[in-house]
Formats: structure tokens, C-alpha cells, sequence
């Protein structure tokens, strides 16, 4: 009787109708080599540790993190590369615009001497101060001194020396040196305190962005 | 989900993806490098695995659909499921192993090697299958009656084989 229940159990497996209890008793009573081919089938392992895995998955993360970071000093050397060329582009403009001025401030020193002796200084300020302002927006009132450097000084010079010999004689011992905020300044000491003030304050704000480029050479960012 | 829980809840599977990722690609390495991708892929996405109802039965989904796309792209397993058709046709059977019994699983057709596997290696409840295989229960019990009948034919062919041998020898 024990038997036929088996081997009815034995027809409902091959069948696909027994159930999965009825299988596993099935798996235990019979000890047929098909059976315990398939209990052996279940004994196969991989071989992989956890700490294989562990190790696999902070790797991924090592790298998706590397991958991050060259992504992000890209970004960052893209963002230096911008302020470097808006930077030079802007210093092209300046260079482009320095002889105009340079021949502008000639041409107000040496063939319209200011007319300080027709006593309105504030006629003068639009053609000195125009272009002054037009390069140190925002800036302090010694950055907008309207002389430039090297080749203003020059003129600054050259201008003080004809002044010397002609139009001093002329009475006009009030020529000025520089003009600030649209007011000259004859005196030339102060006129040179003045330059150069402005000069170090410029030289300054160079510095400044230079350090402040060098910050974003070496910033770290860590996500 | 931390590493502790990972590992209690998802990576013990890892046994059970791999046989039956064995059973479709055949190839040990394969198949121990298909698991490795899927439970990484798993790990990425374990937050969201708390969520799923029978991490088990979606683990053995995504077993299967990585498999079958790999397998589309290698002629391995139909090789080898034409050397077991082969061998069988020429009467080499080899004895009545765990190797033998996986060999005719594994040349029957891809649902029915499939929910003979989860069924009888696994040990899967129909239901199970169902969710793996995305197969309602009447499909799964019609895969499952004929995989076991093909084997059983296979196994009949091998029993009349020996019986044969034996005859021969005590003749």
C-alpha cells in the first residue's frame, strides 16, 4: 500500500501536479538517482565571498568618485580658463584703447593746455575723465586718477618740462598735473603722490586676482 | 539598506542566482560573472529594494533577464545543448549523475529548462515562478508537466540503454 502512494506521488511529479511538500517527501523517500541528482544540483555553490563583494563595491565607489572629481576640475579648469581669457581680453582692450588716450592726453597737454585761467575747471572734466572712468568703474577715487603709467608720467614729464620753458612764461603757473574726480592738481609733488598712489592701488588688484586665480587652481571638491 | 542587512536579506541568494544562471548560460564563468554584475547592480539600487515585496523572486528576474540578453549574443549554449542532443542520439550516456540530470534540463526549451530549475533545483513554490518568470500559474504548471515529461523520456531512453548494456555483458 506504502508503495503505490509512492509511485502515485512519483506520477503526480512527472504530471507537474504535486505539490511542492509532496515533491520534497517525494525527494526523501525515494532514493532514486534522479532524485538525488537534483538534491546534489542544490548543493552548488559559488564561491564569493562578502568581503570579496565589499571590497568589489568600494572599488566602484573609488572610481565613480575619481570619475566625479576629474568631471568636477574639469568644470573648475573650464570656469579658470574663462576668467583667464575674459582677463585678457580685457587687458587687449585696454592695451587697444592706451595710445588713444595716450595721444588724447597728448593732444589736451600739449596743444590745448587746460584753461584753468577761464576758471571753470568742470568744462574740462568730460574730455579727462570720460575715459578714466570709462576703465576704473567702480573703483576708488585715487584709482580714478586719470594719469596712466609709464607712458603718462612720461607725458606728465615731457608736459611739465615745456611748461617750463613756454607757457609758465606765460603766466599760466596753475597748469595741472593730474585731474581727480574732474579736479586738477597743480601741484607736483602731490600730482606724483598721486600717480603713484593710484599706480599701487592697481598694481594691487593685480596681485589680488592673481591669488584669487591661484585659489581656483587648487581648490578641492569632494562630493 | 546597510552592508549588514545586504548581505543577510540579498547576497545569501547569490548561490541560488548562480545556479540558475548556470542553467541558462551554461558557462561556470559566465555565470559567476553575471551574478557579480547583478548583485552589484542590486547594491546600487538597495535603497530602493526595500520596496520590493520578494526581493528573492526580483534577484532570480534580473538573473534571468541578464542572462537571456547575453545569451542572445553566444552561440555557447546552443552548441552545447546540439553535443547533449547529440550524445544522446549516439547512446553515450554517462552515468546517472547530477551532470546528466543538468545536461537534459538544460537542453529543453528556455521556459520550460527555466521553471523545471527554479521548481526542482530551487525548490521554488508556482507562484515564485510566476513572479520570476512573468508567467501566470496555468503557464507555469503546462512548462513544467512538459520539461518533466521530456526528461522522463530522456531517462527511458538512458534506462533502456543500460538495461541493453546489461544484457549484452550477461550474455
Amino acid at each position: 500500500m506504502k508503495r503505490d502512494r509512492s509511485t502515485d506521488l512519483e506520477d503526480k511529479y512527472w504530471n507537474g501536479t504535486s505539490s511542492l511538500e509532496e515533491e520534497r517527501r517525494l525527494k526523501r523517500q525515494k532514493k532514486l538517482d534522479y532524485f538525488e541528482g537534483l538534491k546534489e544540483a542544490k548543493h552548488e555553490r559559488m564561491d564569493w565571498a562578502f568581503a570579496d563583494f565589499v571590497e568589489r563595491t568600494d572599488a566602484n565607489v573609488i572610481q565613480s568618485k575619481k570619475e566625479k572629481g576629474w568631471a568636477g576640475r574639469l568644470w573648475l579648469y573650464g570656469a579658470a580658463a574663462t576668467v583667464v581669457l575674459s582677463l585678457g581680453i580685457w587687458a587687449m582692450m585696454g592695451e587697444n584703447s592706451g595710445p588713444e588716450e595716450v595721444a588724447r592726453m597728448k593732444h589736451t597737454a600739449l596743444v590745448e593746455p587746460l584753461p584753468i585761467s577761464k576758471g571753470d575747471p568742470k568744462d574740462e572734466e568730460p574730455a579727462l575723465d570720460r575715459p578714466a572712468a570709462g576703465r576704473h568703474r567702480g573703483r576708488s577715487v585715487a584709482a580714478r586718477v586719470t594719469n596712466p603709467p609709464a607712458q603718462n608720467r612720461s607725458v606728465v614729464s615731457a608736459r611739465s618740462a615745456q611748461e617750463e620753458t613756454s607757457e609758465r612764461e606765460a603766466a599760466n603757473e596753475h597748469e595741472a598735473f593730474v585731474i581727480v574726480n574732474g579736479k586738477p592738481v597743480y601741484n607736483e609733488e602731490e600730482a606724483e603722490e598721486i600717480a603713484l598712489a593710484s599706480l599701487k592701488l592697481m598694481v594691487n588688484n593685480f596681485q589680488e586676482g592673481k591669488e584669487a586665480l591661484e585659489k581656483v587652481k587648487y581648490i578641492k571638491v569632494t562630493l | 539598506m546597510n552592508q549588514e542587512a545586504f548581505k543577510n536579506t540579498v547576497f545569501v541568494l547569490k548561490d541560488g542566482m548562480y545556479r540558475f544562471a548556470k542553467s541558462i548560460l551554461v558557462d561556470e564563468d559566465e555565470a559567476y560573472d553575471l551574478v557579480q554584475e547583478v548583485m552589484m547592480k542590486l547594491w546600487q539600487k538597495r535603497e530602493t529594494l526595500l520596496r520590493i515585496g520578494n526581493i528573492e523572486a526580483f534577484a532570480m528576474r534580473c538573473v534571468r533577464n541578464d542572462a537571456m540578453n547575453r545569451k542572445k549574443h553566444a552561440k555557447v549554449v546552443q552548441l552545447y545543448q546540439e553535443s547533449v542532443i547529440e550524445g544522446v542520439t549516439k547512446e553515450q550516456y554517462p552515468a546517472m549523475t547530477k551532470e546528466l540530470i543538468l545536461r537534459l534540463i538544460h537542453a529543453l526549451p528556455e521556459k520550460q529548462r527555466t521553471v523545471m530549475h527554479l521548481r526542482d533545483i530551487e525548490e521554488y513554490e508556482i507562484n515564485e515562478i510566476c513572479e520570476v518568470m512573468d508567467m501566470d500559474e496555468r503557464a507555469v504548471r503546462v512548462n513544467l508537466t512538459r520539461a518533466r515529461q521530456k526528461v522522463k523520456a530522456q531517462l527511458q531512453k538512458i534506462f533502456d540503454y543500460e538495461k541493453r548494456q546489461i544484457n549484452g555483458l550477461g550474455r
